[in-house]
């Protein structure tokens, strides 16, 4: 699949069809690739991808402008659909190649279902059903419902949804049925989710990493570091933590397309998608929307209806 | 020490390990270094200065002075240690803070040797001994059962006068109890004298920084959790008839670090990123005669999108 990709690419590059490459190259730590921006036929030397590219290197479209050749799992492919409705990228600048993707291992699963440190696992395998870990020399499994993360068990296009060329593989969700993760925190009362959030946004310490490495975040400008007004305070407190994850949240909804990227970064841990759920279910309901699978639908936060119930807005 | 101090321990809480207030009795084993440096509680990530307050016609003044408790604080590793007397100087050279210096005045450290290679960390390369430190009041080695404790100050000596919790031990007793450490032993990436001299040579290769700073995200991941970035803003927080002035963590990824009115001098990220590994590569050096990295590998481990500092000092001394 490596040696396929690299010699696609390289014609790519020859053709002057592309002016990057994005792809993916061995990780230096265990069980993580890290992205390959290639600009040239010969960065393509590193490109290497296996069962853990988790990665949206859609993120990178942000800033790489002009004809890009990109690598994108089914889900990923949602974060384009986005793009192209933003008018962020144009498809014709794109050539798209689609990943076969197994499902992502959430290490931080791995590491709560068998008690262990990310420095214990030594070896991740999957097998059938199962997935195989090796912790200090002893072998474990797990379910994939064990291991992966939320977003591979709600898995619904494991196939990109447009592409200009496929990698060969298997394009299957992990699981069979789709298992879509409930939320205990949904039926606690507005104080329990209030102190539930309370405690989580206390340690964000404003890295910003789930709004950098989202694909969906492109203002160039970024509300947060307005100070004329100033939104939100830039103070790592509880209550301006909340006003910002709440604002990023209320601000890429509709284009945020759940891949979770932002949780699976968050150097603190805090289980951001739980929000991203939240809205994406009440998009869905309220406007029988869900974002990135059809480029012709309107974003409901961008388009005006006669028919809306609300009459505030008429 | 609890009767008369705060004693802070290892604990991990929400799947990562913090230091938090310890009531128990029995020490825990087997801990990972902190996800935040033990720096954040001696930099704090926000500390209020001072408050200004409309009293009637007059405004007045408050300040928050630096807390005066005595500290303990355990499980401190070899690297945050080290990092800790980095930073020293930072805060006492040309202008005493006394903030960050009542901390350090306030609090015992008790170092503990590692039995575990962390992610992503090349300690070794900088000069640091996980299984041993100059660093502490007191540090300690793993055994069976106890601990081999090495006395390295005044304060470590009192402490161990006051209860029966030590015996005499020998040297040979603290030489054996450096165990093994998992997952160590590969030889070392990179030598740290020719990065420092490559990474003052190389600062004007434009192209050299871009190519390596391409896929960073500027986010403020790496200096957050790095135990030698003390960049700090400040900032206020007003309302009509109070203000507060706050001391904030702040990042040089970040793209407005340093933006002023009219010009950025660091516009682009790979002036951002290249302000980063100077800083503590070259300019830290040439100020304070120290680099300001201990190899603990949080920004290796916890990069969003592994752009591996480790590979950077190595094509950067290439």
């Amino acid at each position: 699949m490596n040696d396929e990709l690299i010699i696609l690419a390289s014609q790519l590059f020859d053709e002057g069809r592309i002016e990057h490459f994005l792809a993916y190259r061995k990780g230096t730590v265990k069980f993580k690739t890290t992205p390959l921006i290639a600009r040239t036929k010969k960065d393509l030397q590193g490109l290497w991808m296996d069962d853990f590219c988790a990665s949206n290197l859609t993120l990178y479209l942000k800033e790489i402008k002009g004809r890009v050749g990109i690598v994108v799992k089914g889900c990923d492919s949602r974060s384009l659909v986005s793009l192209l409705k933003e008018g962020q990228v144009k498809r014709e600048d794109l050539y798209v190649v689609g990943l076969p993707c197994p499902g992502q291992i959430d290490l931080r699963k791995v590491q709560s279902a068998l008690a262990c440190e990310r420095e214990d696992l030594e070896e991740i395998n999957r097998r059938g059903p199962q997935i195989l870990i090796r912790v200090n020399g002893q072998e474990k499994a797990l379910q994939k419902s064990q291991a992966f993360l939320d977003k591979c068990l709600a898995c619904q296009y494991p196939k990109p949804l447009f592409f200009d060329h496929l990698l060969p593989g298997e394009y299957v969700s992990p699981l069979e049925e789709a298992k879509f993760p409930g939320d205990e925190l949904r039926k606690k009362s507005v104080l329990g989710k209030w102190t539930f959030w309370a405690e989580q946004f206390e340690r964000c310490i404003r890295c910003y990493a789930c709004r950098n490495i989202c694909p969906a975040c492109f203002c160039p400008r970024c509300v947060v570091e307005e100070n004329l007004p100033q939104w939100v305070s830039p103070l790592p407190t509880r209550g301006d933590n909340f006003v910002f994850h709440m604002m990023r949240m209320m601000h890429v909804a509709g284009t945020c397309v759940s891949c979770g990227e932002c949780q699976r970064v968050c150097p603190m841990e805090i289980p951001l998608m739980k929000l991203n759920e939240k809205m994406t279910d009440d998009l869905r309901e309220l406007f029988g929307f869900m974002a990135g699978v059809d480029l012709n639908v309107p974003l409901p936060f961008r388009t005006f209806s006669q028919e809306d119930p609300n009459d505030f807005i008429k | 020490m609890r009767d008369r101090a705060e004693v802070l321990g290892p604990a991990k809480e929400n799947g990562l390990w913090t230091f938090r207030r310890f009531d128990g009795l029995d020490l825990l084993r087997g801990f990972q270094n902190s996800r935040l440096p033990v720096k954040a509680l001696f930099l704090e990530p926000l500390r209020p200065l001072f408050e200004w307050k409309q009293q009637g016609d007059s405004p007045e003044l408050y300040s928050f002075p630096p807390a005066g408790d005595e500290r303990l604080i355990f499980g401190i590793r070899s690297c945050d240690a080290r990092a800790l007397r980095i930073l020293g100087p930072v805060f006492a050279r040309d202008h005493q803070d006394a903030l960050y210096l009542k901390n350090l005045s306030r609090t015992l450290l008790l170092g503990e040797a590692c039995r575990v290679q962390c992610e992503g960390s090349f300690c070794g390369e900088m000069g640091i001994d996980p299984q041993d430190s100059g660093d502490c009041d007191i540090f300690f080695r793993e055994i069976a059962e106890e601990y081999v404790a090495k006395v390295l100050t005044e304060r470590g000596e009192a402490l161990i006068g006051e209860g029966d919790f030590f015996g005499e031990a020998t040297e040979e007793q603290w030489r054996s109890a450096r165990g093994e450490i998992r997952g160590s032993g590969k030889k070392p990436l990179f030598e740290l004298e020719t990065v420092r001299v490559r990474a003052a040579e190389r600062f004007s290769e434009g192209e050299l920084w871009q190519r390596v700073s391409a896929k960073c995200i500027n986010c403020g991941v790496c200096t957050y959790l790095c135990p030698t970035c003390y960049c700090f803003d400040l900032c206020d927080l007003q309302t009509p008839n109070r203000a507060v002035r706050f001391r904030r963590w702040d990042s040089c990824a970040f793209s407005d670090f340093t933006g002023m009115a009219v010009h950025n001098p660091r516009e682009e990220k790979w002036r951002r990123y290249r302000q980063r590994v100077s800083h503590k590569f070259n300019f830290f050096f040439q100020n304070f005669q120290a680099i300001a990295c201990v190899g603990c590998g949080r920004c290796v481990a916890h990069c969003p999108v592994n752009l591996d500092l480790r590979e950077v000092l190595l094509e950067v001394a290439g």
